[in-house]
């Protein structure tokens, strides 16, 4: 016994005599860190303000988005970026790791929470849309702010003759895409998420000034363990810039979405229970931006949905913008019209918005 | 017969296969066409170059194409401008996964001139904090490059070392000689006073002797405002000044206005090579930039 005791102290005290271990390699850098601010001023038709709970005229804090980017290593970035959509909350828009290279047959690998490459739209933050508001697809199909889940994906740029192709491929977490409908709101849903996937197929090309990008992206999977609801989907996206200098530049921006997604209603009969339906819906949205200055431009907009949960319900939209940027592209002020119908609700909206947008650090250029 | 069907074997492979033959060009990506064109003088055959800025576009702003992304990724040397002038080049280097890229700051070995001294923020423009960018507009720093270059060239093409070596060494006679071919047309234009849109030639002024008086832009990157532009004329019928100096990626329209009520002259000031006809290749360049000078406003 007494034995094990000096072996014991023994050793304690080479443990304690050990040099202690060296802290974790740390960066001396910190990470790059921008905000960006977006607030409006806001008119609205009397039905839309009742509608919303708004006044018809009203100061809105729409967005405060705090990015925190960097290199991990010779070989991997991270990217994080949580917004304060109001005074009281906070969300994760982004969150994820990218192994930039390194790896065989040109690939890339990223994981965390991210953008979702479904359609080229939802790989946006909303600050870059002039038009303002989310298509209307994507608020049905893919949820209110856009399809941001957890997930890991994997991508390879290649090229074919002159072209570039891109073919990225990702699982997910299915519960990203949840979604409010009648028979499922009183639902304790304690089902773990299934697993989604989803894939990109893009094409781009530059010809002296013009570039050109179209992709397809297709989506599927079990979105509702607890229900076995699933869902499958279809996008095609194009986009074309014309810019032959620093002054003048055209935007033409069009996207659609196909949605085949089965539904649980209530069932209202004798028999009770629930009622799954497949419920088609297709959205598109058109838009085109014209710089005509350094640093004004212009735009309008065409946006069409069905719902992706109430069959047949159909939203349309549109709208114009005129937007002007003060000494430099870290302020944006930008004047926006837009008119909406809906068979959800039986009136027409109409609203004037008068956004002011900052963006404050190095905040990287957007990609094409 | 066994023999023969291995032999064939080994012919459809290697047909099926290509191995890369030893004489392949060393591929080289760069941000702008001045470090393109020295780039090529240096590695002559042996180097296939690509800029991504065109000679006539803005090197601060170039957009991330994936088909930027597509050539970088089958490069194996990628020469920046550095001193953060290029900085949408991570973004594309990034996002081309070449993991055997070597990428080349060739501003390092370069003194950079107009340093911002105390607190750097947006209020003061488009600065950079650490110099003024626009460091190949003096030829000895052509030279620096031509080093960076030949250092880069002889780590990935190890074969023709001496070859790289013989093109910096033919690279800096071609300079010397062109020094001498310039002094004559220097000694027309030292002492001249200019405005510029830009703050882009604070080296090529040093190197040829020519002062920059004011700039069309109140600060780095913003806009003209109608107070600036009115201490611009004052300046220019102050001081007599001859020459507004435009680059082809800057709208004249201020210049023009400027000019109208001054009586001086907008002249295209190209920074870059390809950025006017003639000015082809880095010595090119300072052919053309000289010649204007000394047409437009020299003694």
């Amino acid at each position: 016994m007494k034995s094990n005791l000096c072996s014991l102290v023994g050793a304690l005290s080479v443990l304690l005599a050990a040099p202690p271990r060296p802290a974790p390699a740390q960066t001396l850098a910190n990470p790059d860190i921008s905000v960006i601010g977006d607030f409006r001023l806001a008119a609205r038709n009397g039905e839309l303000a009742d509608a919303v709970g708004a006044r018809p005229v009203q100061f809105e804090f729409e967005e405060l988005e705090f990015n925190f980017n960097g290199y991990l290593n010779p070989y991997m970035r991270a990217d994080v970026t949580v917004a304060l959509p109001d005074f009281e909350s906070l969300d994760l828009e982004e969150a994820s790791m990218t192994v930039l290279r390194g790896l065989p047959l040109s690939t890339q690998f990223r994981v965390g929470k991210y953008f979702l490459d479904f359609g080229k739209l939802n790989t946006q933050h909303p600050h870059q849309w002039p038009w303002m508001e989310p298509p209307l697809m994507m608020r049905t199909m893919l949820g209110e702010e856009g399809l941001r889940p957890l997930g890991a994906q994997l991508s390879t740029l290649q090229a074919v003759g002159e072209s570039a192709v891109t073919l990225s491929l990702n699982a997910f977490r299915a519960d990203a895409f949840a979604h409010e409908h009648a028979a499922h709101e009183e639902d304790e849903d304690e089902s773990p998420p299934e697993t989604m996937f989803s894939g990109r197929l893009s094409w781009f090309h530059t010809f002296d000034v013009t570039s050109v990008e179209a992709g397809l992206s297709a989506l599927g999977g079990r979105y509702d363990a607890a229900e076995a609801l699933d869902v499958t989907m279809g996008a095609f996206d194009f986009k074309l810039r014309w810019r032959p200098d620093t002054y003048r530049s055209v935007n033409v921006i069009a996207e659609s979405m196909l949605s085949e997604r089965e539904v649980a209603y209530e069932d209202t009969t004798a028999a009770g229970g629930h009622e799954v339906r497949e419920v088609s819906a297709a959205g598109a949205f058109a838009a085109i931006q014209v710089q005509f200055r350094r640093r004004w431009d212009t735009g309008a907009y065409f946006d069409s949905t069905e719902d992706a949960v109430e069959e047949g319900a159909k939203t349309t939209a549109g709208g114009a913008w005129f937007a002007f940027m003060p000494a430099e592209e870290t302020a944006r002020f930008n004047l926006v019209y837009r008119y909406e119908t809906s068979d959800l609700y039986d009136f027409e909206s109409h609203g004037v918005s008068l956004q002011f947008i900052f963006g404050l650090g190095p905040h990287r250029p957007h990609r094409f | 017969m066994k023999t023969n069907i291995v032999l064939s074997l080994v012919a459809l492979l290697a047909a099926l296969f290509p191995v890369p033959y030893a004489a392949a060009k060393v591929r080289i990506v760069t941000s702008t066409m001045d470090l393109a064109s020295i780039a090529q003088a240096i590695g002559g055959a042996n180097v296939e170059v690509t800029s991504l800025a065109k000679g006539r576009s803005d090197p601060h702003y170039v957009e991330v194409l994936p088909s930027y992304m597509v050539k970088v990724s089958k490069a194996q040397i990628y020469l920046k401008v550095g001193l953060d002038l290029d900085r949408w080049a991570d973004q594309i280097i990034d996002g081309s996964r070449n993991s055997r890229l070597i990428v080349v700051d060739c501003s390092g070995g370069v003194a950079p001139l107009n340093v911002p001294t105390g607190k750097i923020d947006a209020s003061m423009g488009d600065v950079h904090p650490r110099g003024n960018p626009h460091y190949w507009l003096d030829p000895e720093n052509g030279l620096v490059i031509a080093g960076s270059v030949v250092a880069a060239l002889q780590r990935v093409d190890a074969a023709h070392a001496s070859d790289y070596q013989a093109g910096y060494e033919r690279f800096e006679s071609l300079l010397r000689a062109k020094q001498r071919e310039w002094a004559l047309v220097v000694e027309r234009v030292r002492g001249m006073e200019i405005v510029t849109f830009h703050d882009t030639w604070p080296y090529f002024c040093a190197a040829f002797g020519i002062e920059v008086q004011g700039f069309v832009e109140p600060k780095p990157g913003i806009e003209p405002t109608p107070s600036h532009t009115a201490g611009i004329i004052e300046l220019i019928k102050a001081r007599e000044i001859t020459v507004i100096g435009v680059e082809p990626y800057f709208s004249a329209r201020t210049a023009d206005v400027i000019a109208r009520e001054t009586g001086a002259r907008v002249v295209t000031l190209p920074p870059s090579v390809g950025g006017v006809e003639g000015a082809d290749g880095y010595f090119e360049l300072f052919d053309v930039l000289l010649a204007t000078l000394a047409r437009e406003g020299g003694r």
